[in-house]
């Protein structure tokens, strides 16, 4: 048994920097990670001559180098951003709906409004109005939520005040009365998990306004890239990472973390541990059940699982732009689709969908002549649960018909170029991910649950969380949970060692 | 004021909070969902299994077929033409390899396992002289990308066997018989001469019976009798037999010297690299001709490994590191030994390894050092992470 200053349970994002944090600040830390390649969802995998980005789609808070965003401001930090190469996009998306609209989204407030008010000159005054809007109330929301403003009040912040729990589609039909432009405005509820009558319109919003203002960027050599250039990062800093090693039990005694044990039934003592592993496994598989009050377990059973998603990798034999694909982004609606369509299930066929063309971002996505793509649709896990081992591999791929069916109609001629394709679906996300439901998310972000209500505190003293589960999905947020996390181990850490 | 009561004054805020009463009260128990996805997951990709061998045939000499059955009673479900990893104990040393499954899917009691000898080789002798009715053996849980893909791969294929590149192939023939599907094959089985070919009499009984089937041995060294078609598999012989080709898709698998032969027939045809699947096939018989492998002092015959935590063994040169880590008892997790998987994947701290050029590795574990060990081959003094 040897003892470390901190363990770091997952290799994930929020993992990743977590650990960074830690070595950084002179911890002696252990990281164990259960698969053989660091970064959880930030990860790539080989199929013929194409390396396929696994999950990033848009990375959200880097911003230029004149303006940088807490992305590029975490990343300089700890050494990684020289690790790396950051490409940037102009364009948020590309809007396709079948048959009568084609809207390009870009990045800055000034272009966005430009944009749409040259699209949509009758709707000019609500367009207007709402960007307006969005704007002061993601303000607000900030200066309460992230500001802690302690004289926050529906006066000084009457927006927030307004529609601080109000759901997206409530608030869409309030401002705007072309549902095109519900369209244009919230596609990104691909990126949130929960329909529009449901999700709580700040976190949409102000999903969608970090992008405007930072606009999206990616990593050449893909996530996979982001995830060992931490690594590296770590290990430089003195870090110890063990691969291919799942963690069992999290060791509690009396209220009190202890250390780990690992799958192979090694153990490793530490006071302090951060898991980036979901919250369901933590509290209620990896620590004793009688260590966690039970107030605590009610709370994690009273939300509710985020969703999973289906995507189709695909590698194609020419420039996608043979066939018309153009834009890195887009969101694809079939007729009649709206923003809730994104939610497929495995027996029907796909209505809308994100299509993600990676040689569009940068040539180096796909050897030279050919290109990468990924198209997604969310799915909830329940109908994939229900399927039967043997009838599987035939609903994945009749599935996946539909989608490449769908993606055919607006750019007829893309499946004679099909020279690779690999499905993964919510159960690949449950094995590789590990988390219930193959979520991608974490919890789902309902009203009641946003993180400005909860307790933050764990209920077991030295046990911290990293990661999607804690701090909502995505990758800005599970990297910036990681170093929160650090920060809070390592003063703790200090506050021991001098007392 | 405490933020509890300032988002109190959130408009809606009563709503949101009976909410969040009432999902306590009915709330469902999310460790069980946990659970349920885990079982699942097992399901289609179980970690190990536990096969127990329960019939050994002999096809001809140096070949049997080895048919498993689980000890747990489940065999999770796979397509046709994928491999699973066997791992073997040979005299203390725990080591893997690979073998496509040659049974259908359709089958689901057993996998069989068709086995042919190859020369000098380490776990094939071991599985046709050393095993027996009864044992127990470890597998991984079928893998590869070889196989049938109704996205894009159409309804007309034709297959290219070489030796033993004929056991994936007979999984897909047998699993489109079985199921009676429209779908059309034309395999092209090369051998030496007719005592060569593995399942020839039910290959010429199911070419018989099923119009979808065309079957065409070909003989490289034929007895005086044979009548069939000789020499190998080139262009020339695929044109002649073959019509339509742009709509076709080909799977290859055999002996290293057939893909090298072969893939440059078939570029010869003009087809597109999509129409072409290759399935991987393990380590080359001699790392050390092919083009790449650096110019070094031949009479040093074996590499000191040093591991990072200070561990040493010596692994000889022209082994993958993947087989000198099994020996030296230090065995990383493997699927393929064909550079696809990246399974086990290691860390070049010190000193260089020739990589196969063949293996698929990511971008960004070149960059920062990971190597794949089943396809990498010490050519000095190295030191890893695993």
């Amino acid at each position: 048994m040897i003892d470390y200053d901190a363990i770091v349970i997952g290799a994930g994002c929020g993992g990743l920097t977590s650990a960074v944090t830690l070595a950084q600040n002179g911890l002696k830390v252990l990281m164990l990670e259960k698969h053989n390649v660091p970064g959880g969802c930030a990860q790539s995998f080989c199929r013929g001559r194409f390396e396929f980005e696994a999950s990033l789609h848009q990375l959200s808070g880097v911003g230029e180098e004149t303006n940088p965003g807490p992305v590029r401001q975490l990343l300089e930090k700890m050494g990684a951003l020289d690790k790396v190469r950051l490409i940037k996009e102009d364009l948020l998306y590309r809007v396709k709906i079948e048959g009568t609209e084609d809207i390009s989204i870009p990045a800055g407030r000034k272009d966005l409004l430009h944009e749409l008010t040259t699209q949509f000159p009758e709707d000019r005054q609500e367009i207007e109005a709402f960007i307006k809007f969005i704007y002061q109330f993601t303000y607000e929301r900030s200066a309460c939520v992230y500001g802690h403003d302690s004289e926050a009040s529906p006066e000084k912040y009457p927006l927030f005040f307004k529609y601080g729990l109000r759901d997206t589609q409530s608030v869409l039909d309030e401002y705007l009365s072309n549902p095109v432009l519900h369209i244009c405005f919230g596609s990104y509820i691909g990126y949130m998990g929960l329909p529009a009558g449901q999700l709580p319109f700040g976190e949409l919003i102000s999903t969608f306004l970090a992008y405007v203002e930072y606009k999206p960027y990616h990593f050449a050599g893909g996530s996979q890239a982001l995830s060992n250039a931490l690594v590296s990062c770590f290990t430089e800093a003195g870090g110890e990472v063990i691969f291919n090693c799942a963690v069992e039990k999290i060791i509690v005694e009396d209220g009190e973390v202890k250390g780990v044990k690992t799958q192979a039934g090694d153990q490793y003592v530490s006071n302090l541990v951060i898991s980036n592993a979901s919250t369901v496994d933590t509290y209620m598989h990896m620590v004793d059940p009688d260590q966690v009050a039970s107030g605590f377990i009610d709370d994690i059973n009273s939300k509710r699982l985020g969703v999973s998603a289906v995507t189709v990798y695909l590698g194609l034999d020419c420039e996608a732009s043979e066939i018309g694909i153009n834009t890195p982004l887009s969101f694809l609606y079939g007729k009649g689709k709206g923003i809730d369509d994104m939610y497929g299930s495995p027996h029907d066929d796909a209505g809308v969908c994100c299509l993600t063309c990676y040689s569009a971002i940068d040539p180096g996505f796909s050897p030279l002549g050919t290109s990468q793509i990924a198209i997604i649709v969310l799915h909830e896990a329940e109908p994939w649960l229900s399927i039967p081992p043997h009838e599987y591999k035939d609903i994945k791929y009749r599935y996946a018909e539909s989608v490449l069916r769908l993606v055919e109609r607006f750019y007829p001629g893309l499946r004679d170029h099909i020279e690779e394709v690999d499905i993964s679906t919510p159960i690949t996300h449950m094995r590789y991910l590990g988390t219930p439901g193959g979520s991608i998310y974490g919890f789902a972000p309902q009203a009641k649950d946003l993180k400005m209500f909860d307790d933050k505190k764990g209920p077991i003293s030295g046990l911290y969380q990293a990661g999607a589960w804690v701090a909502g999905g995505g990758y800005q947020p599970s990297l910036m949970s990681g170093v929160a996390a650090g920060k809070a181990v390592a003063k703790q850490f200090q506050r021991e060692r001098t007392s | 004021m405490s933020k509890e009561t300032v988002f109190s004054k959130l408009e809606g805020y009563t709503d949101v909070f009976n909410a969040k009463k009432v999902s306590r009260v009915y709330s469902r128990d999310l460790s069980l969902q946990g659970e349920l996805a885990s079982e699942l997951v097992n399901r289609l990709h179980p970690k190990k299994l536990d096969l127990r061998v329960s019939l050994i045939t002999t096809e001809m000499k140096d070949v049997k077929t080895f048919r498993l059955v689980s000890e747990s009673g489940y065999l999770p479900p796979f397509e046709a033409g994928q491999y699973i990893n066997l791992s073997v104990n040979i005299n203390g040393v725990v080591t893997s390899r690979p073998y496509s499954v040659s049974s259908p899917p359709g089958q689901v009691s057993y996998y069989e396992l068709t086995v042919k000898r190859k020369p000098n080789g380490f776990v094939s002798n071991f599985l046709l002289d050393g095993i027996k009715q009864g044992d127990v053996l470890e597998s991984t849980a079928p893998a590869g990308e070889f196989h049938h893909n109704p996205l894009f791969h159409g309804e007309d294929l034709v297959m290219i066997a070489g030796g033993s590149g004929i056991t994936p192939m007979m999984s897909m023939i047998r699993d489109v018989t079985d199921r009676g599907l429209k779908r059309k094959m034309h395999l092209f089985y090369g051998s030496r001469n007719s005592d060569d070919i593995i399942y020839k009499q039910e290959l010429e009984q199911l070419a018989s019976d099923y119009e979808n089937l065309t079957v065409d041995f070909v003989m490289s060294e034929p007895e005086e009798a044979y009548q069939g078609l000789t020499g190998f598999i080139d262009g020339k012989l695929l044109k002649n037999r073959l019509s339509g080709l742009t709509k076709k898709t080909f799977f290859l698998c055999g002996p290293e010297a057939m893909y090298k032969f072969c893939q440059k027939e078939l570029e010869g045809l003009g087809l597109r690299r999509k129409q072409v699947r290759m399935e991987v096939f393990g380590p080359p018989t001699d790392v050390t001709k092919l083009p790449g492998w650096p110019e070094r002092d031949e009479s040093v015959a074996n590499i000191n490994v040093k591991l990072a935590d200070g561990q040493k063994f010596e692994a000889p040169v022209g082994e993958p590191l993947l087989n000198s880590l099994d020996r030296a008892g230090l065995s990383v997790p493997s699927s393929c030994h064909s550079g696809e998987c990246s399974l086990c994947r290691v860390r070049l701290v010190k000193g260089k390894v020739f990589q196969l050029p063949t293996t698929k590795i990511r971008v960004s574990d070149h960059q920062f050092g990971y190597i794949y060990s089943c396809s990498a081959y010490p050519t000095e003094d190295i030191e890893i992470e695993i």
